[in-house]
C-alpha cells in the first residue's frame, strides 16, 4: 500500500516487513483468538472516579 | 465555525487502567476549563501501550473507560476521542472511540497494524466518519496516518480529522542514536498531521503518548530503549501553522476553523455506534 510520504529505499524494506508481519502476526493472532473463544474471559471491573473534581 | 480543540499528550502506565483514566480525567478537566469543545486522548491511553496481552483489558461501549468518558462528555458538553482496546466476542481491536455530549459512542478500529500489534489485534476494515454538531469527523490511529489510502478515503468526506497515537521516536533515549531502519520514521509524527491538514484542507488534531517505552523491531529481533515522540499537534487546516507540543506531558489547545458541509456524504461505519440513551 503506498505511503502518504515518501520513505525512499527503506520504504521498500518496511513494506516487505509489514507484509511478512501481516502473515506471521495474523497466524499468531488467529491461534490466540481461538484460545480466547474456548475460554471464558471476565470483563473489566467498573472504575469509580469522583464525579466532580 | 471556530471551536477550541485540545490534543492531550500524556504518558500511560501499562495495565494501570484506573490510574491512567484518573490522570486523563484531570487533563480533560483542564482542557474543558480552558474552553475546549473537542478533546483527543492518545492511542490506548487507558491500558498503556506495549507488547503485552490485552485480552483482560478489552472493553465494549459499556466498559468502565467509555462509560466514564461518556458521562464526562455529557457533563461537560465536550466531544472526546480516546484510544482503547475494544473486545467483541473473542476478537480484540486497537480502537479509537469518539463520544458525543448527546451520548453517542462511535468506534473506529485501526486498519494498519504494525509490529507486534498484528499478533495481538484484528485489523479494522473501514474508515469511520462521525457526524457531529461540529461537522463530519474522520478518525485514524497512529500508523494509519502513514498510508495514502487512509487519507484518500477521507478526502472531501470530512470537516475535521482526529488521530490518536502511541508513536515512538525509534531512537535510543539515552544516546539519541536513531535506529538504522526506522529512525527516520519517528519524526514523521510531527510532520504528517500538518501535511494532511494542508492537503485535505481540514483541521487535524493529533494526540500522541509521551514517556518511555521499549520498541521491539520484529523479524530483526532488535530492541530500542525508546520513548514516545510526543509532539502532539493541532493544525488549523490551511488557516495557519500547526501548534505543537514538546515531548513531555502537555495539552495543546488552540482554536480551529471547521467548515461543516451541508448534508452528510455517508461513509460506512466500522463498528458499533451506540445511540444516545
Amino acid at each position: 500500500m503506498p505511503y502518504y510520504v515518501p520513505l525512499g529505499p527503506r520504504g521498500l524494506i518496511l513494506r516487505f516487513g509489514t507484509m511478512l508481519i501481516g502473515v506471521l502476526g495474523g497466524f499468531v493472532y488467529w491461534r490466540a483468538s481461538r484460545r480466547r473463544a474456548a475460554s471464558v474471559l471476565p470483563w473489566p471491573e467498573p472504575i469509580v472516579i469522583p464525579t466532580e473534581l | 465555525m471556530k471551536i477550541v480543540a485540545a490534543a492531550i499528550q500524556m504518558s500511560s502506565e501499562l495495565h494501570r487502567v484506573a490510574d491512567n483514566l484518573q490522570r486523563a480525567d484531570q487533563l480533560l478537566k483542564r482542557a474543558r476549563d480552558a474552553g475546549a469543545e473537542i478533546a483527543v486522548l492518545p492511542e490506548m491511553f487507558n491500558t498503556g501501550y506495549g507488547k503485552s496481552d490485552y485480552a483482560l483489558f478489552g472493553e465494549q461501549a459499556e466498559g468502565p473507560t467509555l462509560t466514564h468518558l461518556r458521562q464526562r462528555s455529557r457533563q461537560w458538553g465536550m466531544g472526546i476521542a480516546a484510544g482503547f482496546v475494544e473486545r467483541e466476542g473473542h476478537h480484540l481491536y486497537d480502537a479509537l472511540a469518539f463520544v458525543t455530549p448527546e451520548g453517542g459512542v462511535h468506534v473506529y478500529r485501526k486498519r494498519n497494524l504494525v509490529f507486534w500489534e498484528r499478533s495481538r489485534f484484528r485489523p479494522g476494515r473501514q474508515p469511520l466518519v462521525v457526524p457531529t454538531r461540529w461537522g463530519r469527523i474522520g478518525l485514524a490511529v497512529c500508523a494509519d496516518m502513514i498510508y495514502r489510502r487512509v487519507w484518500a478515503d477521507y478526502r472531501d468526506r470530512i470537516d475535521l480529522a482526529i488521530v490518536a497515537a502511541a508513536w515512538p521516536d525509534f531512537a535510543d533515549r539515552h544516546t539519541g542514536r536513531k535506529h538504522w531502519l526506522l529512525g527516520h520514521v519517528g519524526p514523521l509524527s510531527a510532520e504528517i498531521p500538518g501535511l494532511v491538514a494542508k492537503d485535505l484542507g481540514v483541521p487535524v488534531v493529533f494526540a500522541n503518548q509521551c514517556g518511555e517505552t521499549r520498541t521491539t523491531v520484529p523479524l530483526l529481533g532488535s530492541q530500542i530503549p525508546d520513548r514516545f515522540s510526543g509532539r502532539s499537534s493541532v493544525c488549523d487546516g490551511r488557516h495557519g501553522p500547526p501548534v505543537c507540543a514538546g515531548t513531555g506531558e502537555e495539552i495543546v489547545l488552540t482554536p480551529i476553523t471547521v467548515h461543516p458541509q451541508r448534508g452528510l456524504k455517508s461513509c460506512r461505519t466500522t463498528s458499533l455506534s451506540v445511540p444516545a440513551a
